[in-house]
């Protein structure tokens, strides 16, 4: 049973970032509210001041600047509108991919990007993929704005970098350099993925220029592998293919996934090299 | 803290309606113990399975983790709302034909979840039909015939196999 709360309605984001400096700790953000509806019911977060910032205008656009060469993608865009969504597609179709596998469609038609992340769930789609584009996260406060790399934003299990008084405004997916594929795998026995991997290349004639090697799901954050990446430059796509296994062995050794609800090391490591030797498979297929 | 209490105006099922909300109020509890509407179920109330689905401005969303004050300027499509006097709608129609229910606990909200991939996309392919179903959870394992009669609804309302 959630305990009853005073709800405010603000209209800009000035007014929303007032209301959280005013309020502070007794005050909690909706934005779709996918996560924190749940929490409330659970009694696992509470709040005396319900902040419902879904009014408040432009934070709802999808766009890519060609100055920047980056998706801007708003604080209360949904899950559908980035499925769905041509710009993300013409520009980041692994990202639209990715967003099309998350929870279910009646979670993605109310739950924000920007709620996902603020939430810090490790077991979630979206941070995994983000960390390899190398997604700047924007937030906002009465004081002003910054500019986090996704990598500072979170920050441990269910813990951001947000101060209290701060506010997720916008997330930034800088475009790839030209002759990149990319893979986005997961292994999802129900509605959360119990491991996951998001794995990029660069090809320059036929062989590894780079490669960004995340594994998500793995410990309190999604976490780039760079001893892997830089032992992949240089390898022609023929040599990566017959070392896709090892290369998935070294991954799931340099990662130190916790035992839980959702497996066993062993189980998870298994699953890590797994997929990423489907993974770099995809990139080379797709080069 | 006192409950408080914001007044809402939408539309449930084609018709205007009025009521007060408690801010903290569930859509799920403001249909089912203040309209009075039942079809909505309550089941994981985690937003997993699927049996309290209804569509909220032509989108399928789960009721149990939405407050009613959200209902305000939007409108409502309850599983009652479906039918248009006695004839009912042709995805009723087809779940009784070919039998797309057994113990029917989830059957509203696989009827109002299909009725907005239909609405979206009248010829589907099996395929589709379930990558988008697959929100929904018949405890039952009924599936098969929930696929059979998507297919056949979609048939009925565009004239064409699906």
């Amino acid at each position: 049973m959630i305990s009853p709360f005073q709800l405010h309605r603000p209209k800009t984001i000035e007014e929303a970032c007032a209301l959280l400096a005013q309020y502070g700790e007794q005050a909690k953000i909706l934005a779709g509210g996918s996560e924190l509806i749940l929490l409330l019911k659970m009694n696992l977060a509470a709040a005396a001041h319900l902040i419902d910032i879904k009014g408040v205008a432009g934070m709802d656009t999808i766009r890519f600047e060609p100055e920047s060469q980056a998706l801007k993608v708003g604080g209360l865009v949904t899950h559908r509108s980035l499925e769905t969504s041509r710009v993300a597609l013409e520009h980041f179709p692994l990202l639209v991919e990715m967003e099309n596998q998350v929870a279910n469609i009646r979670v993605r038609n109310i739950g924000t990007l920007g709620g996902n992340l603020c939430f810090a769930e490790p077991h979630a789609d979206p941070g995994t993929l983000l960390t390899a584009f190398g997604a700047r996260i924007k937030v906002r406060s009465t004081h002003g704005e910054r500019l986090l790399d996704i990598r500072d934003f979170f920050v441990d299990y269910y813990q951001t970098a947000l101060e209290r008084d701060e506010i997720l405004t916008e997330v930034e997916i800088p475009k790839l350099p030209a002759n990149w594929s990319g893979a986005y795998l997961r292994f999802c026995p129900g509605e959360r993925p119990s491991v996951a991997a998001a794995i990029l290349m660069q090809w320059a004639d036929g062989t590894c220029a780079d490669a960004r090697l995340t594994l998500g799901c793995v410990g309190p954050k999604p976490v780039r592998i760079p001893e892997v990446e830089v032992a992949l430059r240089g390898k022609a796509a023929g040599e990566i293919l017959a070392e896709g296994v090892n290369i998935g062995t070294k991954m799931s050794d340099a990662c130190d996934p916790p035992a839980d609800i959702w497996g066993s090391v062993d189980y998870k490591r298994q699953i890590v090299k797994t997929l990423v030797s489907r993974g770099l498979q995809k990139c080379v297929r797709d080069a | 803290m006192d409950a408080v209490v914001i007044p809402i105006h939408f539309r449930l099922n084609g018709e205007n309606r009025q009521a007060e909300v408690r801010t903290h109020e569930l859509l799920i509890d403001f249909i089912r113990d203040r309209l009075d509407l039942t079809g909505t179920k309550r089941s994981c109330d985690i937003e997993i399975c699927g049996a309290c689905t209804v569509i909220l401005d032509g989108k399928a969303v789960s009721s149990c983790s939405i407050f009613a004050y959200e209902l305000d300027g939007k409108e409502l499509t309850t599983i009652e709302g479906l039918a248009q006097g006695d004839k009912l709608h042709p995805l009723q129609e087809a779940f009784i034909e070919r039998g797309g229910f057994q113990c029917g606990f989830c059957t509203s909200g696989m009827i109002l979840l299909a009725k907005t991939l239909l609405d979206q996309k009248p010829n589907p392919t099996r395929k589709e039909i379930q990558h988008y179903m697959d929100a929904n959870i018949c405890r039952c394992t009924g599936y098969q015939m929930i696929l059979e009669s998507i297919m056949l609804a979609a048939e009925k309302m565009t004239g064409k196999p699906a």
